[in-house]
């Protein structure tokens, strides 16, 4: 043994010590011994540091039972080995049991350094196990305490995953009450077959299908879609996934469990991968029956509303026709007795005549357009014109109206200016905004006509200035309206009230704008402005009237007239006496006319539009196609009167157009220039 | 300069942002994208900075009208194309969007991103 032993000897007999010791020694163990006699000692050294207690078993006055006692309470860990010489067999054993790790006989001493290094290597292997024992417990417990923690941890989580558990439920319950208080269908679809993968319950009560029936079922949806709108919806969401399209709105008609269809809008949102490429489609779909519904019955109300106006409009057209045939009769005649009364007093009369029908048929003139122009259905044929040009016209025209007044008209427009607009509307307009500044005018006031230059808007601004008493501030708001004529009905001027509400549509259709500018006592000044036409030459500046270069010379000896209305033809026949050498042939239909015309070679045609048998353009076709009429001269007569079907006849070949109630005037001057061969 | 060019996706729905990353990716643009206004901002801020914006009106918390204004208000951003992407088709808030300078507004109801990307293309010159 490598360190000395420490060892603790109760013996009361210095020769056994000494003996005992030698044993030790001799048998190899290196130790240090301190040796007790009495009780005392030895409960005083039972404290002291040792690794081994020998002890003899009987001594005066204390015994070995007493001492293992002693030691086992207070050193239990100490090996304690009887040296004796009188233990018997059966107190030894007792006394092993009670604890004592071994005993040795005196008679048999060489036993024991064996039984002490036995007795230690026992001490040692009970220390390792009570070690052992003790690392177990501490592991054990060191598990149990990390056993309580991890239960704490898991505790912990639970509570949370609860928590979350029970977030996650009032987030689905309040999911669930969107999707089933939305007023939509929410649906998610398979991109590549259309395939439903998800359906909201509230399915039901648009469709009445129920979520099963739907889901999952190849081909369901786009079998639903109506058949005429399937071509259109499915087309459309396919091109639409091609083109990256995330939101789109369709609507179209669904078929629903009971058979019938409803009208639906539905709003897509297409989901795309990294590649574009379509992954899921989400839809709401919306119930439009309603709004379809209500919007059916506002077609239906617009399609009345123009009928209505369609039936307006017919009216109109066919009151102006039956309004101007006895106008025609009123007029022409009074236009011949004009011609042919001398006395002063029957002539006023007659001028009184002439004066109230025309200012009934500029009325009923006005009105028509009014309608048109109300109606939308204002027909414009847009050229270019120049400016100059037309307004010359018009002043030359209402000249002899300026002279009676002594009121001068002076024109300052640059040749050049050229606009856009329809020709004989422009020349309407400015018919009534000069006429307007000679009639408005003081006697011996002027007027004139003034142009300004385009500005950056690129229209031209005409100004009809006049001398005349000037309008009121307040009055210049109503100046535009219909039948407003803004007291001059009192005054001495006959006017119908409608002249500029007409020139501001007619001026409105062209593109153009119309306005005024008055100060009292002073004058007035009217402007119009017009889209500016860049210069150009006037290409149709040698067309004007129709070309009769072809035309052989002829006479003006037989004219034949096709109309059924009697009382113009006693008015033609009456007209035609002011030309001696005519004669008149007047047949009452088209039939009759196209008759007659082949078979007594007619010099001059005049054709009434509204015959009993054909109309008169188709006369007019057939007329330019018989060899023997084809270049004879036509004139139409009609109470139809409208710039688009004025264009219309030139162009099937009518060489002039009258229209009813007839200036005899000027359908005199065309006989007159037929008869001369320049027609 | 032969980078490709940059676009700057503002915009908070996901479905919009995703499709238009792919279909300008696919074009060869370079996408850099932010869920809201503020984030849209700096990144506009930061170079290398973007060619041109697609902007979404509707966002939480900077409303897409007020990130356009920052946009054209700031001299750095000032002259960055910005194209709006509105679920509105109401003229006055096209108007609106058009009078702070927006180069062009779009509603996203059938809009193609297929050809809003060629259109970019076509404004910023790729490659170019």
């Amino acid at each position: 043994m490598a360190e000395s032993l420490r060892i603790l000897h109760l013996e009361d007999d210095p020769a056994d010590a000494e003996l005992i010791e030698a044993t030790l020694r001799s048998g190899g163990i290196v130790c240090e011994i301190l040796r007790v006699g009495s009780r005392h000692e030895f409960l005083t050294a039972l404290d002291g540091t040792y690794d081994l207690i020998l002890s003899d078993y009987s001594m005066p006055g204390f015994d070995g039972v007493t001492a293992q006692s002693l030691a086992r309470d207070r050193r239990p860990d100490l090996p304690f080995v009887f040296v004796s010489g009188t233990i018997g067999e059966e107190v030894a054993i007792d006394r092993l049991q009670e604890g004592a790790t071994d005993y040795v006989l005196k008679q048999r001493l060489a036993r024991l350094p064996s039984a002490v290094r036995r007795a230690l290597d026992e001490r040692q292997e009970r220390r390792k196990r009570r070690r052992a024992e003790a690392e177990v417990r501490r592991l054990n417990h060191e598990l149990e305490a990390r056993v309580v923690e991890r239960t704490a941890q898991l505790a912990t989580a639970n509570a949370a995953l609860a928590a979350r558990e029970a977030q996650l439920a009032e987030a689905t319950a309040f999911l669930q009450q969107l999707v089933s208080a939305s007023p939509s269908i929410i649906l998610r679809f398979e991109p590549d077959d259309l395939r439903v993968t998800y359906a909201s319950p509230n399915l039901g009560w648009l469709l009445g299908y129920s979520v099963e029936e739907v889901v999952d079922v190849p081909g369901f949806w786009p079998e639903i879609v109506h058949p005429d709108d399937q071509i259109r919806v499915l087309r459309r969401l396919r091109e639409a996934m091609d083109a990256t399209v995330v939101q789109m709105e369709q609507e179209y008609r669904l078929r629903a469990k009971d058979g019938r269809y409803r009208w639906v809008f539905t709003l897509l949102r297409i989901e795309y991968d990294d590649l574009a490429r379509p992954v899921a489609i989400l839809g709401y779909v919306l119930d439009i029956a309603d709004r379809k519904a209500a919007e059916e019955e506002a077609r239906l109300a617009r399609q009345q509303a123009e009928r209505a106006n369609r039936a307006k409009s017919e009216f109109l057209s066919r009151m102006s026709h039956d309004l101007r045939t006895p106008l025609n009769a009123i007029l022409g005649f009074a236009q011949l007795l004009e011609m042919e009364l001398r006395a002063p007093a029957e002539l006023e009369s007659v001028r009184q005549i002439l004066n109230g029908g025309t200012h009934l048929l500029d009325l009923i003139n006005e009105v028509l357009d009014l309608a048109a122009i109300e109606a939308g259905r204002l027909r414009l044929s847009p050229e270019i014109l120049s400016l100059s040009d037309t307004a010359h016209n018009v002043i030359e025209l209402l000249r002899p109206l300026a002279d009676m007044r002594q009121i001068t008209i002076a024109s300052e427009i640059d040749p050049q200016v050229q606009v856009r607009g329809d020709r004989q509307r422009l020349r309407q307009v400015l018919v009534n905004l000069i006429g307007n500044a000679v009639k408005y005018n003081r006697t011996g006031g002027s007027v004139r006509v003034t142009t300004a230059a385009a500005d950056d808007r690129g229209v031209i601004r005409v100004n009809v200035e006049d001398t005349g008493d000037g309008i009121a501030p307040e009055k210049m708001t109503r100046l535009f309206k219909p039948f407003e004529r803004l007291g001059a009905e009192h005054g001495p001027v006959e006017g119908t009230g409608l002249g500029l509400a007409v020139a501001k549509g007619l001026i409105e259709a062209m593109d153009g704008g119309i306005g005024v500018e008055s100060e009292l006592g002073t004058g007035t000044t009217f402007w119009l402005e017009l889209p500016h036409a860049l210069a150009a030459a006037p290409a149709d500046a040698a067309t004007t009237g129709h070309s009769a270069a072809a035309e052989p010379v002829r006479t003006c000896g037989t004219i034949l007239y096709i109309e059924d209305n009697q009382s113009n033809v006693r008015l033609m026949k009456r007209v035609m006496e002011r030309r001696p050498g005519t004669s008149l042939i007047a047949v009452p239909s088209g039939r009759a006319g196209l008759a007659a015309a082949a078979r007594d070679r007619p010099d001059v045609i005049f054709l009434d539009l509204q015959l009993p048998d054909m109309h008169g353009e188709d006369v007019l076709a057939a007329l330019r196609q018989q060899a023997g009429t084809a270049h004879v001269p036509i004139a139409v007569l009609s109470a139809d009167s409208g710039p688009a079907q004025m264009e219309r006849l030139r162009a099937a070949g009518a060489d002039a157009y009258f229209p009813k109630p007839i200036q005899i005037a000027r359908l005199l001057k065309f006989l007159d220039r037929t008869s001369r061969g320049d027609a | 300069m032969t980078r490709a060019p940059r676009v700057l996706l503002v915009a908070d729905d996901e479905f919009l942002r995703k499709a238009c990353e792919a279909s300008f990716k696919q074009r060869g643009f370079d996408v850099i994208s932010a869920t809201e206004g503020d984030a849209g901002l700096a990144l506009a801020r930061t170079a290398p900075y973007p060619d041109i914006v697609l902007l979404d009106l509707l966002m939480p918390k900077r409303p897409g009208i007020e990130v356009l204004r920052a946009l054209r208000g700031d001299p750095a951003t000032a002259a960055i194309p910005v194209l709006i992407l509105s679920n509105s088709s109401r003229e006055e808030d096209r108007r609106q969007a058009m009078q702070l300078g927006a180069a062009a507004y779009y509603v996203k109801a059938n809009l193609s991103l297929k050809d809003l990307a060629a259109e970019v293309e076509r404004l910023v010159g790729i490659g170019g």
